[in-house]
């Protein structure tokens, strides 16, 4: 944890006091997407408490018509999902494959292209959500104008990933590569999907909530799945190799095959067969989940040291509570005192910011210095933000769970009205605020920190570019 | 040896497979869903909401409303019930076949019964219990009915009369179904609350119609001016402390839209797909359906 310097990555750039090798030019790009990531990370908290406040005082911020609260609440979740997580993911994911080869790779421009497309689809995609554009579908809100704007800039990082893995030196491919290779993969099939069923040709009637429901579930179970425990299992510390691996397919394959159906209510106005599919099939996700928790515990949960090894550890002990939790929830009809409830949301917080939140942030404080070359400016910010962050989620999330609760036996008794139900929530709503506060703070440090490591590389690469325009013949120490 | 292509394939497999069930196989199901006849009344359902009231779900889409309602109702299970109806004239054979289904009635019970049909006297009970029920009634010379009631908190709640079926949101785009109830159920709600003017007031200040709300107020959809610079079509009307004197609020194009749609959502009629009855009404005519559907005659 008290990691002070960078330790030099294997093959990639590195600060060294004779001489500077100057970083491979996909290096600056895949930066400024992570840090781009962290600005909407910022901006999604924001949103997320504007949001929160309006539980306390319905009339906060009500007169605007851009600041409501489906707007704003809608806005805050998009920053997070579209703003952070996909690019962060697929920026780990890049660096992951390009890690595996030396050689210069090519065509860098694209990790730009893509960091440009992707950006400038949010911000179009957020103007247009506070304007009034959202699409009304959970997961999705993105206005339909923005989402080719998107998919270009990922297709342009996606097939840039590829060929960098097409490059690599040897044919094998860790675990935790074939769950980011997946990840990339499968997120642009259900975008593609979900683009063209729900805003090109859109389907008729309910066929509309199944494919978003089928979308939602993908991409909070099986990407989200698939994206954070590629990120998680490559700080695993990887003792028994061997069983490691047999394990770790199994995971990958039993979470591809049972995660990807989950998503369907209970209660849905769709034929029956499909509510039933997927509650059995979230039951077997019981499976790829035992899978991890013994995976963590042959490898005796050691983490490679890194600034981000605190993240890591949380990070896995939610994806085994979050999975739990979600495939029992399946049982017992459990579902009929959660459906419509708080619970959902608690539930998808833990998923969506305890695990997969916290394994980004894990990659980030532990490979940035690597691909960068330099080191955290201000390491006692990450354990603050590790801290800021635990406290937050505890108190995001139990108060949120709470309520769902509560809110679920008031609701199945009729003669409670529905503002007491409401009321009886906000006592719960209150805490949850607080935690938020807390997260947000975390974002502001962890902004802070990407942004003077980013002037610092930016400086340094200002400065070699001044030294070769000043002495075109000065020894210089290429990659 | 190298697994890759054995790990691509498998994955790939799994993948499309819950494509093709929950993408594909939906699409091929309910793409042909078409309106069907209500029972009874025998009408089309459902037809497209009215103009303005498609307007108002953009509207109602724009604001994010489907964060805190949402539009299904649940139902928990069904009820059958039988209800006598007309006690035909033989009082002895009827007298005996009720002592069949209930022991308790006498015969003073039973000239009650008789004064104040139609009259519930099997109650909760199963299908052929209660198909058995009515057709022991009709032999002995009486008439009576089935009564089927769809059950649960929803339902008790006065949500809906029946569950949410796919045909309720078929001329709907984008469907917003919803996931959270901070609110209401809204399925039915032009059903609970038909008023255009309420739901204006209740838009402009949740708390005046429902107090203690926690609903934040949508006053962007309101002008607020002075009276008598423009004419106005219909100002609200407010309780008196909301507007300042000489001011009065006018609801915008958008506000009239979303309240037209709020009214329009009604999904009540009887479907076979999920049937219930109506309680036979005392003269023992019409349905007493209220829908969306017109009324035909």
């Amino acid at each position: 944890m008290s990691q002070k310097k960078s330790s030099p990555p294997k093959g990639g750039p590195r600060t060294v006091e004779a001489g500077y090798h100057s970083p491979p030019s996909w290096v600056f790009p895949l930066l400024s997407l992570v840090a781009g990531g962290i600005v909407w990370l910022v901006i999604s908290s924001g949103f997320g408490m504007v949001a929160s406040i309006k539980f306390h005082s319905a009339g906060f911020l009500a007169d605007f018509e851009w600041l409501t609260y489906g707007r704003v609440r809608a806005a805050g979740s998009t920053a997070f999902i579209y703003g952070f997580c996909i690019p962060a993911a697929t920026a780990f994911a890049l660096c992951q494959f390009a890690s595996l080869s030396r050689s210069r790779l090519p065509l860098p421009g694209l990790v730009l292209i893509g960091t440009v497309f992707w950006n400038l689809g949010v911000l179009v995609g957020v103007g247009g959500i506070l304007g009034g554009d959202l699409s009304g579908f959970d997961h999705l809100e993105l206005p339909g104008y923005s989402l080719p704007i998107l998919f270009t800039g990922f297709l342009a990082l996606g097939v840039w990933g590829c060929l960098a893995l097409h490059q690599r030196e040897n044919s094998g491919l860790e675990i935790e590569h074939w769950f980011s290779l997946a990840a990339l993969f499968w997120f642009a099939w259900i975008l593609t999907t979900a683009t063209l069923l729900l805003h090109t040709f859109p389907l008729r009637g309910v066929a509309q909530s199944i494919v978003s429901w089928w979308f939602t579930g993908n991409l909070t179970v099986v990407w989200m799945g698939l994206a954070g425990l590629g990120a998680v299992l490559s700080l695993v510390r990887k003792s028994t190799t061997v069983v490691n691996r047999n394990l770790g397919l199994f995971i990958f394959w039993t979470l591809l095959l049972f995660g990807s159906w989950v998503g369907i209510p209970a209660a849905a106005p769709v034929p029956a067969w499909m509510p039933v599919l997927s509650k059995v099939f979230t039951a077997l996700l019981l499976v790829p989940v035992l899978g991890v928790f013994v995976l963590l515990a042959r490898s005796r949960f050691r983490f490679i040291d890194g600034q981000g090894s605190g993240f890591a550890k949380l990070s896995a002990v939610m994806f085994v509570v979050f999975g739990l939790i979600l495939s029992i929830s399946a049982f017992f009809g459990f579902e009929k005192l959660t459906q419509f409830t708080w619970f959902n949301i608690a539930l998808e917080q833990l998923g969506s910011y305890g695990f997969f939140g916290f394994a980004l942030f894990a990659v980030i404080y532990s490979e940035v210095p690597h691909f960068s070359g330099f080191a955290w400016p201000f390491p006692k910010l990450i354990k603050a933000h590790l801290a800021l962050g635990a406290i937050g989620l505890i108190l995001a999330v139990l108060p949120l769970m709470a309520a769902g609760l509560v809110q679920g036996l008031d609701m199945s008794n009729p003669t409670v009205t529905m503002v007491d139900v409401a009321r009886n929530t906000l006592k719960f709503l209150r805490p949850a605020t607080l935690g938020e506060l807390f997260i947000g703070i975390g974002h502001l440090l962890f902004l802070v920190n990407i942004s003077f490591l980013v002037a610092n590389f930016a400086r340094r690469k200002a400065t070699v570019l001044m030294a070769r325009l000043h002495f075109p013949g000065a020894a210089e120490v290429q990659s | 040896m190298n697994y890759g292509p054995l790990v691509f394939l498998a994955a790939f497999l799994a993948l499309s497979g819950s494509w093709v069930g929950f993408v594909v196989a939906p699409n091929f199901q309910l793409s042909t869903l078409q309106e069907t006849n209500t029972i009874g009344a025998g009408v089309t359902y459902p037809l497209g909401r009215p103009g303005l009231a498609q307007q108002g779900l953009q509207v109602y889409r724009a604001n994010g409303c489907v964060s805190c309602h949402s539009q299904m109702v649940v139902q928990e299970r069904t009820m059958c019930e039988v209800s006598l109806t007309d006690f035909g004239t033989n009082f002895v054979a009827v007298e005996s076949a009720l002592r069949g289904i209930n022991s308790n009635y006498n015969a003073q019970v039973i000239n009650e019964l008789k004064k104040s049909l139609p009259k519930t006297i099997v109650f909760d009970t199963t299908k052929q219990k209660a198909d058995a029920t009515v057709k022991l009634i009709n032999q002995a010379g009486a008439k009576a009915q089935v009564v089927v009631t769809p059950s649960g908190s929803d339902i008790a709640r006065g949500w809906g009369r029946r569950r949410s079926v796919a045909e309720d949101y078929l001329y709907d785009d984008p469907v917003m179904l919803g996931g959270l109830r901070v609110g209401p159920d809204l399925a039915n709600l032009g059903s609970r609350l038909p008023d255009v003017n309420w739901h204006l007031r209740h838009l402009y200040a949740p708390q005046t119609e429902i107090a203690n709300s926690t609903m934040p107020p949508y006053r962007f959809l309101f002008e607020t001016r002075k009276i008598g610079s423009v004419p106005v079509a219909e100002p609200l009307n407010l309780p008196s402390g909301l507007v300042p004197t000489g001011y009065e609020v006018v609801p915008k194009p958008e506000a009239v839209a979303l309240a037209q749609y709020l009214v329009s959502l009604r999904a009540d009629v009887q479907l076979y797909s999920t049937p219930f009855s109506t309680p036979p009404a005392a003269s023992g005519s019409g349905s007493g359906i209220s829908s969306n559907a017109p009324a035909v005659k």
